[in-house]
This record gives C-alpha cells, sequence and structure tokens, in this order.
C-alpha cells in the first residue's frame, strides 16, 4: 500500500507531536500510541512484533522511515469480523439470554486476562458507552457497537 | 499523561486460559450419552475453543478501548500544544513590543508621534534618581497616606509581625477578606526594607533543617498554595521554603498571595527565600492581570501600590543556591551566566527586566538616548537569561538578540555552566508542565510549576519539590479541585480541556477572517468552496502565526467534505466578532474592528502604560497616536481618520479623553450560533 503526500504529511504531524523530546524517534509504547491514533486497534503483543520486524537498526527506538513502513505494510482490521467474533464469544456468557453479561465476570475477562486492562480503564469504558443495564449487568452489543465507532 | 489511568505498556501479560468453571459448559450436560473416553476428549476439544475463541474477542474489545485512548490522549497532546503556543506567542508579542519601542528612542526617528509614545511608555514615573527618588518613593506610598476607616472589617496587623498575624492573613483571605490598603503598605515597606539587605543570589543552607521546599509558579492561585501548606506545613524555622518567582499575574488572588508569601519573609527571614520571576516586572503585569487585580480590589489607592510593586520587585534577589550545589532560578541559564558577574549587579536597576532604567529618558522632551555601552549590554542578558530562559533539547544557546526574551540553552550548556561553578542541579519554573514538574537534559535540570489547572480545569498538575541534604529532590504532585467537582472520566476530562482551547482557537479565526478568506480565495480561484487539507493548514499557520498539528486539530474546527476536501467557509461558522454598541458597521469599519480586535491586548497594554495614574482615562490624541504608532510596530494599517471617527460615533470621546477600558469591553466575540444572541 504506497502513501499519499498528504497522508504522509499527516504521519508526520502526529509522529511529532508524539515526539516529545524532538529526537526524531518514538520509543515502542510510543508506537502504539501513533498507530492507535491513526485508527489501527492493534494489539500489544502485534505492536512487539512490528518492533521485532521493523527496529532494524536495533536501536529499541522508531525512526520515522521505519514508521512509514510500517503503516504500509499493516493492514486496517475487518471490524465486521471482529465484531462477529466478539458477539458469538460472549454469547456464551449470556446466561439470562438477554445479551447482557454479568459485570463480574465482564471484569474478569477485561481485568484478568488477554492483555489486561487496568479497573480504571473498565470503569471508563463501562460508563463511557453506557453499557450498564439497571440491574448491574452489561449490554455487550451496544457496548462493543459504541467502542467502536468514535 | 495521567499515569493512574493508563497501563503500563511495557509488561502486558498473557495470561493462559481460564479454567473450566470460567466458561460454561452448556454442552457437557448432554455429553453424558456417549461412550466416556470420547466424550471426554470432544468436550475438552470443545472447551478449548470456547476459551480460544473467549480469549480472541477479549484481546479485540482491549485492542479497541486501547485504540480510543490514544485518541484521547492525541487530543489532549492538541490540546495542550494550543494553550502553550498561544501563552507563548503572547510573552513574545510584549517582548517583540518592548523591543521595539526601545529601538524606536534610539535610532533618530522622523516620526515624531512614534517616539513620543515609545518614551510615554517606557518613562518611569519618577523622574528623580538616587536618594531623591528614594525619598520620593517612601512619601508617596507612606502607610500614613491612607487612614483607616472604622468601618473596616478585615484583618488588623501591627509591626512587628508574628507568626499569628500570619495564620490571621491566611485565614481572612480562605474566607475572601481584603487586607486594607495601609496594612498592604505597611507589611510592603517591612518587605522592602529586608529585601534591601539580601544578596543579589540567595545563599541556602540546609545544614540546620535537613531539607528545604522549592515552590514554583503560582501565578496567583490561592488555592495551590493553600495545598502547599497543608500538605508541606506552613513557613517556619523548621520548615523553610524558596518561591520560585511568578508569584503574581493571571490568577486573582495575587496579592494575597504575594502578602502572605512577604509576611512568611518577615517573620522567618532566615528561611524564607524569593525568586524574582519574569513576572515579578510591571510591564507584565500591565498585560497580564496584576495591574487589573490592584485596580479592582483597591481602587484609588492603586497607583500606590503599583508603584511600591514595581520598586520592591527591582529590590528582589535574582536566583539562590542551595548548599552550594543546588541552583534556583525562575527562567533558567545561558552560555555566559557567571555566579561572580551576578553578584557584582546592583539588581535595583532594574525595575523592569524588559526596559530598565538606564534605557529610559529622564527628561520630558528627550526622545532620543545615546547608545548603550557593551558591558551594560551583557550585565542586562545575565538578568534577562536567569529570569527568561527555557531549556531545549538540542546543544547551543539561541538567544533572540540582547534585548530578546533570555535563550533558548541545551544540555551543553548546562554541563559547562554547572561545572564551572560545581553545581550538580537547576531548578526552575517558568514553563508549565503536565504532571507539574519535569527532568530533562539528564536529569541536571529540573522544571517545577506549582499552579494546577493552569491553562483549564483538569489541564495540568501542580508540584512542589523537597530538597533534602546530599539526596535527590522529592517531588510531591497534587491537583486543586473545586468540592463540587464530580470525579470525570477519562473522556470528559480531556473534552473539557480541549473544548476551552478549540474555543480559543475559532475565536482567532473569526478575528482573522478578512485575511483568512483572501487566502482561502487566492486558492480557490473557481469558487468551489473547497480547497485541500494541504491548503487549508498551511493558509490558517501562516495567517495566525501559530505552528500547531492542525491535521489533527482540522475535525474540530471545519468540515469537510465526503472526498476529504476542507469546505473552507465553515471555518467561520461559530464565532463573529461583533461590536456591542450602537454603530452602524459599514465593510471598511468591520476590517478596522477586526485590526484591533487582534490588537486587543497589544492595545490594552500599551494604554495602560500611558495611563500614569491608572485613571482608565488617556487623551483622544494620545488614544490615537497609540493605535497609529503600533500599526508601525506589527504592520497592520490603523487609518487615523478612521480611528477618530469611530471613537467619536461611539460617543467615546467626552472633553477629549477616552476611557480605554470601555473601548475595548465594546468589541465581543459573540456565539452566532446562539439564537439569543441578538445580532447587530
Amino acid at each position: 500500500m504506497s502513501l499519499t503526500e498528504e497522508r504522509i504529511t499527516e504521519i508526520k504531524e502526529i509522529f511529532s507531536m508524539v515526539d516529545d523530546d524532538g529526537d526524531g524517534s518514538i520509543t515502542r509504547s510510543e508506537l502504539g500510541l501513533c498507530l492507535r491514533a491513526m485508527q489501527y486497534s492493534i494489539s500489544n503483543s502485534e505492536i512487539n512484533d512490528l518492533m521485532k520486524k521493523f527496529d532494524s537498526d536495533r536501536t529499541d527506538r522508531i525512526n520515522f522511515p521505519q514508521l512509514l513502513q510500517i503503516i504500509a505494510a499493516t493492514d486496517q482490521p475487518n471490524l465486521t469480523k471482529q465484531t462477529q467474533t466478539i458477539l458469538s464469544a460472549l454469547k456464551l456468557f449470556d446466561t439470562q439470554n438477554d445479551e447482557t453479561i454479568s459485570e463480574n465476570d465482564f471484569r474478569f475477562l477485561m481485568q484478568q486476562t488477554g492483555e489486561q486492562l487496568s479497573k480504571d480503564s473498565v470503569d471508563d469504558m463501562i460508563t463511557a458507552t453506557d453499557a450498564r443495564t439497571k440491574n448491574g449487568r452489561i449490554q455487550y452489543r451496544k457496548l462493543v457497537s459504541t467502542l467502536i465507532h468514535l | 499523561m495521567f499515569s493512574d489511568r493508563w497501563l503500563c505498556f511495557c509488561c502486558p501479560q498473557m495470561h493462559k486460559p481460564p479454567r473450566r468453571q470460567m466458561v460454561a459448559p452448556i454442552d457437557e450436560v448432554h455429553a453424558q450419552s456417549n461412550p466416556p473416553h470420547l466424550q471426554i476428549s470432544r468436550t475438552k476439544f470443545q472447551e478449548k475453543k470456547r476459551s480460544d475463541l473467549t480469549l480472541a474477542s477479549v484481546v479485540i474489545i482491549q485492542k479497541w478501548f486501547r485504540r480510543r485512548q490514544a485518541l484521547f490522549e492525541m487530543r489532549r497532546k492538541a490540546a495542550w500544544t494550543i494553550y502553550q503556543h498561544i501563552e507563548y506567542a503572547g510573552e513574545q508579542d510584549q517582548l517583540k513590543l518592548y523591543n521595539f519601542f526601545i529601538e524606536l528612542i534610539q535610532t533618530v526617528s522622523n516620526n515624531r508621534r512614534d517616539v513620543s509614545v515609545a518614551t510615554k511608555v517606557l518613562r518611569r514615573s519618577s523622574s528623580l534618581s538616587g536618594l531623591a527618588e528614594e525619598l520620593e518613593l517612601e512619601q508617596l506610598t507612606a502607610a500614613s497616606t491612607i487612614s483607616i476607616e472604622p468601618t473596616y472589617q478585615g484583618p488588623h496587623i501591627n509591626l512587628p509581625l508574628t507568626k499569628e498575624h500570619f495564620e490571621v492573613l491566611i485565614l481572612a483571605f480562605q474566607r475572601g477578606e481584603l487586607l486594607h490598603p495601609h496594612y498592604v503598605l505597611v507589611i510592603l515597606h517591612e518587605l522592602r526594607r529586608l529585601l534591601k539587605t539580601l544578596p543579589n543570589v540567595n545563599v541556602v543552607s540546609t545544614h540546620l533543617t535537613k531539607f528545604v521546599t522549592v515552590v514554583g509558579d503560582l501565578h496567583g492561585s490561592l488555592a495551590d498554595l493553600m495545598i502547599i501548606f497543608h500538605k508541606n506545613g506552613l513557613p517556619s524555622n523548621e520548615n523553610p521554603y524558596i518561591f520560585n518567582g511568578d508569584i503574581v499575574d493571571r490568577g486573582f488572588q495575587s496579592i494575597e498571595i504575594f502578602i502572605l508569601i512577604s509576611v512568611a519573609l518577615i517573620v522567618y527571614p532566615s528561611n524564607v527565600y524569593l525568586n524574582r520571576g519574569n513576572h515579578e516586572d510591571h510591564v507584565l503585569n500591565l498585560r497580564y492581570g496584576f495591574m487589573k487585580e490592584i485596580i479592582h480590589k483597591y481602587k484609588v489607592n492603586s497607583s500606590r501600590l503599583l508603584r511600591l510593586f514595581e520598586n520592591i520587585y527591582s529590590w528582589l534577589p535574582v536566583a539562590s543556591v542551595i548548599d552550594e550545589h543546588i541552583f534556583v532560578v525562575h527562567g533558567g541559564i545561558s552560555n555566559i551566566t557567571d555566579l561572580a558577574t551576578i553578584n557584582r549587579i546592583k539588581r535595583q536597576k532594574y525595575l523592569s527586566v524588559l526596559s530598565p532604567t538606564f534605557i529610559i529618558p529622564t527628561e520630558e522632551d528627550q526622545f532620543e538616548i545615546s547608545n548603550i555601552p557593551n558591558d551594560l549590554l551583557l550585565e542586562w542578558r545575565q538578568i534577562l537569561d536567569l529570569l527568561w530562559s527555557d531549556p531545549k533539547q538540542t546543544d547551543g544557546c539561541e538567544p533572540n538578540t540582547y534585548r530578546g526574551g533570555g535563550c533558548y540553552w541545551g544540555p551543553d550548556v548546562t554541563r559547562t555552566i554547572l561545572e564551572k561553578h560545581k553545581w550538580t542541579l537547576i531548578i526552575r519554573s517558568h514553563e508549565c508542565k503536565e504532571e507539574g514538574f519535569d527532568y530533562t537534559h539528564d536529569n541536571k535540570v529540573l522544571t517545577i510549576f506549582s499552579a494546577s489547572n493552569y491553562y483549564a480545569v483538569g489541564s495540568n498538575r501542580g508540584a512542589y519539590a523537597k530538597v533534602l541534604t546530599n539526596q535527590s529532590p522529592l517531588v510531591v504532585q497534587f491537583i486543586s479541585t473545586k468540592a463540587s467537582q464530580k470525579s470525570l472520566t477519562l473522556w470528559e476530562r480531556v473534552s473539557y480541556v480541549e473544548e476551552q482551547a478549540i474555543k480559543n482557537l475559532i475565536e482567532k479565526f473569526s478575528v482573522n477572517k478578512s485575511f483568512l478568506m483572501k487566502e482561502f480565495l487566492q486558492v480557490d480561484k473557481k469558487r468551489t468552496g473547497r480547497i485541500s487539507v494541504n491548503n487549508w493548514c498551511d493558509i490558517v499557520s501562516r495567517v495566525l502565526d501559530l505552528n500547531l498539528p492542525w491535521r489533527t486539530l482540522k475535525a474540530q474546527l471545519v468540515e469537510t467534505d465526503p472526498q476529504g476536501w476542507i469546505l473552507y467557509e465553515s471555518t467561520f461558522r461559530f464565532k463573529e466578532l461583533q461590536f456591542a454598541l450602537n454603530v452602524q458597521i459599514n465593510d471598511r469599519r468591520r476590517s478596522l474592528c477586526q485590526c484591533m480586535y487582534r490588537n486587543k491586548d497589544l492595545l490594552e497594554t500599551v494604554f495602560r502604560a500611558i495611563d500614569k495614574d491608572n485613571s482608565g482615562v488617556i487623551s483622544m490624541q494620545e488614544f490615537t497616536d497609540v493605535c497609529t504608532s503600533l500599526g508601525n510596530h506589527n504592520g497592520t494599517k490603523f487609518d487615523e481618520k478612521q480611528i477618530t471617527d469611530l471613537a467619536v460615533s461611539i460617543d467615546l470621546d467626552k472633553n477629549g479623553v477616552i476611557d480605554f477600558n470601555e473601548f475595548l469591553e465594546a468589541f465581543r466575540i459573540v456565539d452566532i450560533t446562539d439564537p439569543s444572541m441578538e445580532q447587530i
């Protein structure tokens, strides 16, 4: 995927904002910030893979040309497919058959499994997507479809 | 980043799929009917598939969440950049203005009018010198010139000041009471007497107390000072403090804080230290609010108070050294910083660091001044650099000019100057930092900023540093929150801070409408109403003279069509500059009004500077002089006749004088989408 000049300028702007000390390179976590700010939803392990692959000079940092390479090589995810995966997985927890999952179960999943989130983050997620029902369960379809839109 | 809300990225953990009971084996009941060995392996297989699926989904949700967090982080960064740029642009403006005036009276200028404005602005209130001036100052600002009326309900103080007075004042100020101007003068005179005995650089030792606390910019925020005293204790002989400048301006309780710190210094002179900041300068007080605060609170007595403040600033020490190895200064250093040289300077010459006394003409008709000798210029630069400099990441030292705004100094300069003086650390303030503090230059420079919520509620924490004997400083962070504020989510907090910043930008657009439209139309010759993102960003950046991340911001500022082109007219969709009084605005006047509004801050500063008795009123002639001469300063054209016309037509011209406050308040930015706002 080749990048237009305009896209490159856009990426440069984001890179400059993230590169706080102005030395032309960003750290692993800043790489995550950059990519996610450009609408890529990638996991931490995917970022690690990218670092391994593109940090050719082994500085543990990414400079701007390397970032462009990464973007050229990365595809946008298939959101529809991902939504389907989530909905069918969470269906297993839908013990009341109303497309809700208990808050405890949800928190356990988010905070203790996968690439764990903090309690505060999960608080934010639930509040911002307004997914909590009156009896303290989480409407996961609502959560998922709100979260996917920015 | 507000670190308590972010998961540490560097140690992502992958956990094993959870145990059986977590994934409800719905089918297990039905599996009973099959032969046992087949039954077990099929269940296990199904379960693993389900676990894998669950895990995959969990990671997807977490990915999406992190993406959203990142987007908010970028928005927060962008808002921060906006605030910083605007703040520094403002201060640069001020410096440029004064440079302009100084150059004006140095060169042989044909334009008498311009020079007369410059002279009026720069001239000190007193044309006397030495002993005569000292006597005049004491006479003018003696506490005895103000009597205390029997109806006064506020706190009373008397000399000698004690710890009890300090505590009484804290309580009174927390209740919102005002200290009687008579007492303010008493305290200020006592402070001045003490300051005159101090060296240029405070010598601070932690030998007896084992530590000293350094507080950064407070900018009139009493709430933050109260938090610091609450967390760290009141100043005392066992609890020493260094206040690193910028006590006043911007916030609304500058005088209260200044009084409290003064009293602390007077009661504990060996354990409370004050360094001068760039805002301890009457030239900046003109623009950044302290003058307004005094005029508002003390009315007829404000001139007296301001005159005394102007003098007291010049007696403030310019830096401190802790235990001979930690240099504490408000701004920073430069390649010429030299302690011995600094100690030899007569600091009281620098009433204002931007226009020191040797610049200013003393005689009414003396418009030109002779050249300033080089060693005097270098001396001036020493002081300017201490109060105005900022660190930069790359090596080198970049001054603006000798009379510019200090330097940007690099890590190599830090190393050199530290080595020269056998210092190990520089503690400075001057720059707002999100976490309230920031280490740079290989941890040899520590910035401490103590005014939380500086740009907007939630924009940043404040911090102070406890310097312990022979240890690294301990930094303590805090943020002041109103009791009524409920706990906001990350999203709400970012949105609020960003909203204020964006509002500011939208205002700027509306004020620069004619310039912007002109450029837009030049690019869009076919009048399609659309231009490319690059063009829009480029034009906006140039016209506003603000180097901001426009591509990231554009979503909040303009509309785009489905192909990604920018509909530039939407740049002006929310706000419009209105002239609030009953006046006919034709096209020519509209552009004059825009011009005036753009330069509102500058105009205000100069009006105030000329208005020596703080009456709020200057002559019509002075008014037009200022407007036209400012045009020469920044290239905007104020047509003199138009200005006079405008002033006359709004009937602000009363007997040849103009109330400039009224005039400036006549310009407003109104929200044209708000149906309740009346269109003129």
